[in-house]
């Protein structure tokens, strides 16, 4: 370290050391002649002497300066220089290099920053790689459900003993009146214990305990601030905590803040209060359908697998030995089961997307190490001479990997340029589809994950075409006359069988994107089940005063009735909650059915319930298959009467027979004395939960009359431009009321692509991926041919001044592509059969061996390689043969 | 007759013999090489060549350290003195090359 320092100071004060070194040595020479004059020396003949003793002072300066200082930085900056220079002269192989890395770079590290964030990346919480969510996934419907019930969460905080908790969260809207309009603001109802198991502190404040989850408890109208809320909206104030927030139902007390690693658990949460239902739904296990997050903490050193194997046997016991018949029957039957981890789409897609990427940099690697063996052959003869002048295998590589540093040096900044932009585009397309993740950012271990790869591929550049020059000993020669040379049989082999394995990369990325592209169409060409063109949709909020059952009514009819005024709409229809969503957002019920055999016992099964208006069906063209649809008698204060089910609920409930006719129940058995609730009509299945969801749950649907809610959704069927029709909506209930308030207003039709924005997003990189993958490999067979064919001019001009035509050299060149095109074209066959069944999870209707795509891959590719093969071999032909025999 | 011997020695042989005749004294590099010419009985002859950069090799690893002061020509010179470092690694460097020395003594006496 000392000598490092000492290196350092060197470098800046060198000249004071020259001169001080100089003095020393003077002062030595001056000694050695005062020495030889004693011996009897003439003055002359004694410096002389002296001198000559002495040996090359200048000599033993410079050696002592490039021990001193880091002379080699001096010199990296003219080797750098040097570098430079020879890259612009090499202007278009400098272009291209920078260009294909900087894409490739670029793309990789967009995905991995991606991936990283999603996949890689711990919880931001002490140990969160030991946080995991429970799923409960029924396999049946082929949902992915992802509810759990309290009693669930009771039963393994009791007995799950690999793990050292639970916790549940379960979204909640709340409303606040200020200044008379109504503001909405999401949060979420949590247990007590998420806090510990994150295993956060409160910012300031307190956070709830167990207490706040005794119903009727007074510890339980308290509010916890996210750490952002409290700064934006409190200003940070310290002494919010005891402060009041006037819910419309009750005011909530502030009692702390929670740290922004909370937020973690989705995005824009607003507030966390204590979660709090009926005894009733405490006690029930499974029937619920609440649409309850749990999260739990494995303990140190228990493996997922070990705590998902728990937590089943956990679940069959209770199957087994404390749950009904009945129950058991259902949950057999829609094939229950538990889960660990995140099934997220989003994930398995990045996962999938970063295999893309990696082919992509694989094939552009390619490209490059080709470009650089094809120039290493050109700089060929200016190696040779530096070789001659006394340049060794050290200094000669010295300068190549510095010219390739500084290119991948170059191709990073761009590439990160590049990144950013990407990632601007993936955090866009993320809050779409997952508004509950947060936007990616790029962390250190991204950068460190660049830098290395950068740094590998910078080695390998500027190594590989080196080395394969100098063993095949062509630099070691100064006898080539000046003529570029091929780098050898070695490296034609290698570049050979680079092409063949770009070509089988590029097939697999093609059939992959391929198989993605099929299912894209089969998605978009799936039948909802309801025409979504035309109806715009947009949450109301209810002001306080028409909270009440008859207020309720004259506030949905003046709405109704101020809306008819807005020209081109044909018609409006009400629904309670957002009527096309995500399945997690659905309410599901309890459904007895009178008729069963079991309509005595607790219920087991459940269907997504949706309230809608009478108008609804006729709106989105869900057509009556038995029955009617809603009239004025299916609802009153008193409850629900008359119920419309899907065709997926007639199936489910009543295989044998028309549903219509069916006495049935929602929760709970109705009282002693009190009527059944009958099935009135049987609709079509509509796709409510998105295009491509082969979630096949049961709905009903309820009457949309006599709720008092605080805010439901308007539909509007119109022909006009969708904004427009929404602003003179708003103008025209302003005039009915004027702090009411349209929010989160679209169509219908987006709402349904925005649910598709994952997959669509994924399609569009792979296919990108591919189109790169298909140029680069093309760019590279073509490279390599085109090489080839200079190389081989002179025997070319031979065979043809011997006789040969034009068209047998012509098939000559072309066999020789399509032979290699033809060997990739197999393996990558061979790697996309065994490859592809990882796409499984992200098929539609398409198996991962669809003939189609595969067929459209391969034959496109070939025909890609026949161009890029044809091209070359035409210049070939057209070469004069005295011409090239005379260019020797 | 002995001969001067002027031949480069084994680097590492040349550190020692410096710090050997810094042990007790603090030198200027004439007086270094004059120093071990002389306690060699004249047979070794240290060269100008290697010896400065030995100086200045083990002036940077902290072995030797140097100061300015009045040589006998009555101008400013720089003196090597030895080092805490410096000692202990002479001490501990010392054995090595009497046995080095020793057997490759006994070694070529075998021979001859």
């Amino acid at each position: 370290m000392r000598e490092f320092w000492k290196r350092f100071a060197g470098l800046f004060n060198g000249s004071r050391l020259d001169d001080e070194m100089r003095e020393e040595m003077r002062h030595h020479i001056e000694l050695q002649k005062q020495k030889n004059l004693e011996a009897g020396m003439s003055e002359k003949e004694a410096y002389n002497a002296a001198i000559r003793q002495f040996g090359n002072i200048l000599i033993i300066q410079q050696q002592e300066r490039e021990n001193r200082s880091f002379l080699w930085v001096e010199q990296l900056y003219r080797d750098i220089k040097r570098a430079g220079r020879s890259l612009i002269g090499a202007k278009g192989f400098s272009f291209v290099v920078i260009a294909t890395l900087a894409l490739c770079i670029g793309v990789n590290t967009t995905i991995f920053s991606a991936l990283h964030d999603l996949v890689l990346k711990p919880f931001p919480f002490k140990d969160g790689d030991r946080l995991i969510q429970v799923f409960n996934i029924s396999s049946g419907f082929k949902g992915k459900s992802s509810e759990s019930s309290i009693a669930q969460y009771h039963a393994f905080k009791t007995n799950a003993d690999l793990f050292d908790g639970f916790a549940l969260l379960w979204n909640q809207e709340k409303t606040v009146d200020l200044d008379g309009y109504t503001q909405l603001l999401k949060g979420k109802r949590v247990s007590f214990d998420l806090f510990d198991l994150a295993g956060v502190r409160p910012v300031i404040g307190s956070f709830f305990g167990e207490e706040a989850h005794v119903p009727g408890s007074d510890q339980g109208q308290v509010v916890i601030l996210p750490q952002s809320v409290w700064e934006n909206e409190y200003n940070s104030d310290l002494d919010v905590i005891g402060e009041e927030i006037p819910f419309t139902d009750t005011p909530y007390t502030i009692i702390g803040v929670a740290p922004r690693s909370m937020e973690a658990f989705g995005r824009e949460i607003e507030f966390f209060i204590p979660l709090r239902t009926s005894a009733r739904f405490a006690e029930a296990r499974y029937l619920e359908g609440l649409p309850i997050d749990m999260w739990a903490r494995l303990r140190p050193g228990v493996s997922k697998e070990a705590g998902e194997a728990q937590l089943a046997v956990l679940e069959t016991r209770w199957l087994r030995e404390e749950s009904s018949p009945r129950i058991r029957s259902y949950l057999e039957r829609i094939g229950r089961d538990v889960q660990l981890g995140q099934p997220s789409q989003l994930k398995q897609s990045f996962i999938m997307l970063q295999v893309g990427a990696v082919f992509v940099l694989l094939i552009g690697c390619v490209n490059v190490v080709n470009l650089f063996l094809s120039r290493a052959g050109r700089m060929q003869y200016e190696l040779s001479i530096r070789n001659a002048l006394g340049a060794g295998r050290r200094t000669l590589s010295r300068l190549m990997l510095i010219e390739s540093f500084l290119l991948v040096f170059m191709a990073v900044v761009a590439g990160s340029i590049l990144s950013l932009g990407g990632l601007e585009i993936i955090n866009h397309y993320l809050s779409v589809a997952d508004p509950s993740i947060q936007a990616i950012t790029i962390d250190m271990v991204v950068v460190f994950f660049v830098l290395g790869l950068a740094a590998l591929i910078a080695l390998i550049m500027g190594l590989l075409p080196f080395g394969l020059l100098w063993k095949a000993g062509l630099i070691q020669r100064l006898d080539n006359g000046g003529r570029t040379a091929s780098a050898g049989g070695l490296a034609r082999k290698l570049r050979s069988s680079m092409v063949v394995s770009q070509v089988m990369i590029a097939l697999t990325l093609m059939i992959g994107a391929g198989l993605l592209l099929r299912s894209f169409v089969n998605v978009m060409s799936v039948d909802p089940g309801f025409d979504a063109e035309d109806v715009v949709q947009a949450r109301v909020t209810v002001p306080r005063q028409y909270r009440n059952t008859v207020d309720g009514n004259v506030f949905r009819d003046g709405v109704a009735n101020a809306l008819r005024e807005v020209p081109g709409v044909d018609s409006i229809a009400f629904a309670l909650n957002e009527p096309v969503s995500e399945s997690a957002v659905f309410q599901k019920e309890q459904i007895h059915i009178r008729r069963s055999p079991y309509a005595d016992e607790e219920p087991a099964s459940m269907a997504y319930t949706l309230v809608v208006s009478r108008a609804f069906f006729d709106m989105m063209g869900i057509s009556v298959l038995a029955g009617r649809s809603h009239n004025e008698s299916d609802s009153s204060e008193h409850g629900f009467s008359g119920f419309v089910v899907d065709r997926s609920f007639a199936e489910f409930f009543f295989p044998d027979g028309s549903a219509v006719g069916e006495e049935m129940s929602l929760s709970q058995r109705p009282k002693a004395g009190k009527p059944w609730g009958r099935i009135v009509g049987v609709v079509e299945r509509a796709s409510l939960v998105g295009l491509e969801s082969t979630d096949n749950f049961p709905v009903l649907y309820k009457a949309y009359i006599g709720a008092k809610p605080a805010s439901f959704t308007l539909l509007m069927k119109t022909s006009r431009e969708h904004d427009s029709v929404l602003k003179d909506a708003q103008s025209k209930l302003r005039a009915f009321d004027p702090k009411l308030v349209l929010s989160r207003g679209k169509s219908l039709q987006s709402v349904l692509e925005d649910m598709l924005v994952n997959r669509r997003g994924v399609t569009t990189l792979i296919l990108g991926f591919a189109g790169l993958a298909l140029t680069l490999s093309s760019v590279g067979l073509y490279g390599l041919l085109s090489y080839d064919v200079q190389q081989r001019q002179r025997e070319i001009g031979v065979r043809m001044a011997i006789g040969a035509d034009g068209k047998s050299v012509l098939n000559m060149i072309l066999h020789q592509g399509l032979w290699k095109a033809g060997i990739g074209l197999g393996i990558g066959l061979l790697a996309s059969l065994y490859l592809t069944r990882f796409l499984e999870s992200q098929l539609f209707n398409t198996t991962a061996l669809d003939a189609g795509s595969y067929l459209a891959a391969i034959s496109f590719l070939l025909l890609v390689a026949f161009v890029a093969s044809f091209l070359p071999a035409r210049r070939a032909v057209r070469f004069d043969p005295l011409e090239s025999l005379r260019a020797e | 007759m002995t001969k001067s011997f002027n031949s480069d020695l084994m680097q590492g042989t040349l550190d020692m013999l410096i710090l050997n005749v810094l042990h007790s004294d603090s030198l200027h590099g004439w007086g270094i090489a004059q120093r071990i010419h002389v306690l060699s009985s004249d047979i070794l002859k240290v060269e100008e060549g290697s010896l400065y950069p030995s100086l200045y090799r083990m002036e940077r690893k902290g072995l030797i350290k140097a100061s300015w002061g009045i040589s006998e020509l009555n101008r400013r010179a720089k003196f090597y003195k030895v080092t805490k470092t410096g000692k202990k690694y002479y001490e501990s460097e010392r054995e090595k090359w009497i046995q080095l020395a020793g057997a490759t003594a006994a070694v070529l006496g075998h021979s001859f």
